[in-house]
C-alpha cells in the first residue's frame, strides 16, 4: 500500500548528518502513527554519504536511498523525490539539520486545513547577518512583488506539497526556489508557518552569493512565463504593435518632410522600415508561442485548476 | 542502412564482463591496416585480458577492405563489417558496438595516433570510470596548433564543465553501458566525452605518448578553424542551449538592445539640441538595427524557454545511478 506521507531530503556530501537526520526524522514521525517514507536523494556526494544511508536502509524498509551518477544540483535532486514518492502529501527538508523534523506534524495540519503547498518560514534565522540574513530579506522582497505570491522565506527547504500538485509542475534548472509561484499558476492554496532553524552543525554551506545572479535571471523567466501562461500571443503583440506604431510613424514623418529636391528621407525611411520588419517577426514569434503552448503541459496546470477542489 | 558481417570464429568470443572489444572504424584516413593490427594486438595481448577486434569499413574504401579480408582468410581473428556506403565514423562505431560482446570497449583509430605499447595504461585507468580518454602528450606539433588546441580545449572545458584536452583522440576506452545509453550519430563521436559527462558518467583522461609515426600535415590548413568553431557551436547547442535558453539569449539579446539604445539615444540628443540632422548619420540605422536584433534574439530565447518550460516534464536532467529499497 502507498504511504500517506513521503519525506524527501537531498544529500550533497552530508556523511556526518545522514544518522542524526534519520534518527529525527523518525523520531518525529512515529509518534504520528501514520505510514510514511523517507527519501534521501544522493546527489553525487564524494564522501561516505551514500554507504551511510545504505546502511541505515537496510535496517529501516521505509527508507529509500536514491543515488546520482553526479551532482547534478538540488533542483534535480528534488524533482527525483518527487517522481519516484509514493505518498499523498510530500515534505521536503535540507540534509543538514538545520530544518527540524520536528517541525513536520504542523505542516501536516496546515495541509489538512486545505493548503495546496505549506512553506516553511525560518523567522529565527541562525546564519550570519551581513552576507546572508539581508540579501536573503532582500531578494525575497522581490521575488515576492514579482512573481506575486509573497512568501518570507523562499529559501527554506522545508516545504510541504500536495503530491498530485508538485507533480505537475515543471521543475527544472533551479527553479525548486519558485515552485510556490509556478504553482500558482495552478491556483494554489499556498500557507507559511513559523519554523525552527538550526545553525550548521557539520560541514560547510554548499551555497553562495554567487547564484545571485541566476536567482535573478530565473525570477524574469518565471515573471514571463507566468504573465505568458494564458495568453502567449499577448505580450508579443503588445511589443509588436508598439513597434508597429513607432516605425508606422517614422516612416510617415519621413515620407512627409520632402528633401527641397523631392527626395523622401531614406535614413528615417529605412529605420522605420525595420521597426515595422520587426513588429511582424513579433507577431510571427506570438503564433509559434501559441502553437507551442497548445501541445504543452500549460494546459495541464490549468486543468489542475478546475481538479483541485 | 545495408550492413554486411563477417563474425570471426566463435573461439575468441568469451562473453565475460571483462572482454575487450576494440573497436576500429575505417575511414578516409588509414595507414598500412596489417602492421597497425599488429601493434594494437601485441599491446593488448601483453595485458592478458581477453580482446576481440572488430573493424568497421565504412563505405568503399576498397584497399583496405581487401586488406583486412586477406588478413582474415590467413586466419586471423576479427569480425569484419563493411557499410554499403559511407555513413560517417560515429554509425560506424554504432555498427560495430553491435557486433561488439564485451563488457568494455575500445575505440582505436585507424591510423596512428598514439603510441600502441601505451594502451595498457588505459585499461589500468579504467578502475572505477566509466571511460578513459585518451589525451596525446607530449605533442610533436608545430607551436601554433599546440596554442590553438589548448585555446579551444579551454573554450571547450569552460562551456562544459568536463576535463578534456584532446577531443581529436579517438582512442577511447569505455564501459558498455554508454554505448547503450548515448545515441550516436553525425559528428557526434567526437564528443562522445562530453555527451557521457553529461549523462552522468565518470570520466578520466589519461595522457599516452603521441605516436611517432602520425603522419599528417604539421601545421593545420584554415578550415580546421571553421571546423573548430563548428564543434563549439554543437556542444553549445547540446549542452547548454537545452538546458536554459532564456539565461543565455536574454542576456546576450539585452546587450544588444541596450547598445542599441544607446546609440538611438545620443543621436536623438545630438538632433534635439545640437541641430545634427539625423538624415546624414547612418549610425542611426546601426542603432535601430541593434535594437531590432536585440528584441529578436530576445524573442528567440522566450520561445526557447517555452518549449523546455512545457517539456519539462518529459525531460529528466538527472541519472539515477542506483536505489536501495
Amino acid at each position: 500500500m502507498n504511504p500517506e506521507l513521503s519525506v524527501i531530503v537531498p544529500l550533497y556530501n552530508e556523511e556526518e548528518s545522514v544518522g542524526p537526520l534519520h534518527e529525527a526524522i523518525v523520531g518525529a514521525l512515529n509518534p504520528l502513527g501514520m505510514e510514511y517514507e523517507i527519501l534521501f536523494v544522493d546527489d553525487g556526494s564524494r564522501d561516505e554519504t551514500f554507504r551511510k544511508a545504505s546502511e541505515l536502509a537496510m535496517k529501516d524498509l521505509r527508507l529509500r536511498v536514491i543515488k546520482f551518477r553526479r551532482n547534478y544540483g538540488q533542483t534535480p535532486a528534488m524533482a527525483a523525490g518527487f517522481d519516484h514518492a509514493r505518498g499523498r502529501i510530500l515534505i521536503t527538508m535540507d540534509g543538514d539539520l538545520q530544518n527540524d523534523p520536528a517541525d513536520i506534524p504542523k505542516f501536516l495540519e496546515k495541509i489538512a486545513e486545505g493548503n495546496d503547498i505549506v512553506c516553511g518560514w525560518r523567522h529565527k534565522r541562525q546564519d550570519k547577518l551581513i552576507s546572508r540574513k539581508i540579501p536573503s530579506i532582500i531578494a525575497n522582497r522581490i521575488i515576492g512583488k514579482i512573481t506575486g505570491v509573497p512568501i518570507k522565506d523562499n529559501g527554506c527547504s522545508l516545504k510541504a506539497y500536495r503530491a498530485d500538485i508538485i507533480k505537475s509542475v515543471p521543475l527544472y534548472s533551479d527553479m525548486h526556489r519558485f515552485i510556490p509561484a509556478m504553482t500558482s499558476l495552478a491556483g494554489t492554496k499556498v500557507a507559511e508557518i513559523k519554523v525552527n532553524h538550526r545553525a550548521r552543525q557539520f560541514g560547510v554551506s554548499k551555497y553562495g552569493i554567487s547564484r545571485a545572479y541566476k536567482v535573478i535571471i530565473d525570477l524574469l523567466v518565471i515573471k514571463t512565463l507566468l504573465a505568458f501562461s494564458s495568453k502567449p500571443m499577448h505580450l508579443f503583440a503588445a511589443v509588436g504593435m508598439v513597434s508597429m506604431v513607432l516605425g508606422g510613424s517614422i516612416l510617415i514623418v519621413a515620407v512627409s518632410r520632402l528633401y527641397p529636391g523631392g527626395n523622401v528621407d531614406f535614413m528615417l525611411a529605412s529605420g522605420g522600415l525595420l521597426f515595422l520588419i520587426l513588429s511582424f517577426f513579433l507577431l510571427l514569434a506570438g503564433f509559434l508561442c501559441e502553437l507551442i503552448n497548445k501541445t504543452g503541459s500549460f494546459r495541464s496546470l490549468a486543468h489542475l485548476k478546475i481538479t483541485v477542489e | 542502412m545495408s550492413v554486411s558481417v563477417e563474425p570471426q570464429g566463435t573461439a575468441m568470443k568469451k562473453t565475460g564482463t571483462e572482454t575487450i572489444s576494440v573497436i576500429v572504424p575505417v575511414t578516409e584516413r588509414y595507414d598500412d591496416i596489417e602492421s597497425m593490427h599488429r601493434e594494437y594486438k601485441d599491446a593488448l595481448a601483453g595485458t592478458g585480458r581477453s580482446f576481440e577486434m572488430i573493424y568497421v569499413v565504412d563505405g568503399g574504401f576498397r584497399k583496405a577492405y581487401l586488406e583486412l579480408k586477406s588478413m582474415k582468410e590467413k586466419g586471423e581473428k576479427l569480425t569484419l563489417v563493411r557499410h554499403s556506403r559511407s555513413f560517417g565514423e560515429a554509425v560506424a562505431i554504432t555498427s560495430g558496438f553491435q557486433q561488439a560482446s564485451g563488457g568494455i570497449i575500445l575505440t582505436l583509430p585507424a591510423y596512428h595516433q598514439v603510441d600502441a605499447a601505451e594502451l595498457p595504461k588505459l585499461i589500468e585507468h579504467l578502475d572505477d570510470n566509466d571511460m578513459v580518454v585518451a589525451r596525446r602528450w607530449p605533442r610533436r606539433d608545430s607551436k601554433l596548433n599546440q596554442w590553438q588546441t589548448r585555446l579551444f580545449h579551454a573554450i571547450l572545458r569552460k562551456m562544459t564543465g568536463t576535463i578534456c584536452n584532446d577531443i581529436g583522440c579517438s582512442v577511447r576506452l569505455f564501459r558498455r553501458k554508454i554505448l547503450e545509453e548515448i545515441d550516436l550519430y553525425g559528428d557526434l563521436h567526437r564528443f562522445l566525452p562530453i555527451l557521457s559527462h553529461k549523462q552522468g558518467f565518470r570520466i578520466r583522461e589519461t595522457d599516452l605518448k603521441q605516436s611517432s609515426k602520425e603522419s599528417r600535415v604539421r601545421t593545420y590548413p584554415f578550415g580546421i578553424y571553421i571546423r573548430r568553431m563548428i564543434d563549439l557551436l554543437t556542444v553549445f547547442f547540446l549542452i547548454k542551449f537545452t538546458k536554459k535558453p532564456l539565461r543565455f539569449f536574454g542576456l546576450t539579446g539585452s546587450a544588444v538592445l541596450l547598445v542599441g539604445l544607446a546609440i538611438t539615444a545620443y543621436l536623438v540628443v545630438t538632433r534635439l539640441f545640437f541641430d545634427v540632422g539625423l538624415s546624414d548619420r547612418p549610425l542611426f540605422l546601426i542603432g535601430i538595427l541593434f535594437v531590432v536584433l536585440g528584441l529578436q534574439i530576445f524573442a528567440i530565447g522566450l520561445i526557447g524557454e517555452i518549449i523546455i518550460f512545457t517539456h519539462a516534464k518529459e525531460i529528466k536532467e538527472y541519472h539515477v545511478d542506483e536505489i536501495i529499497n
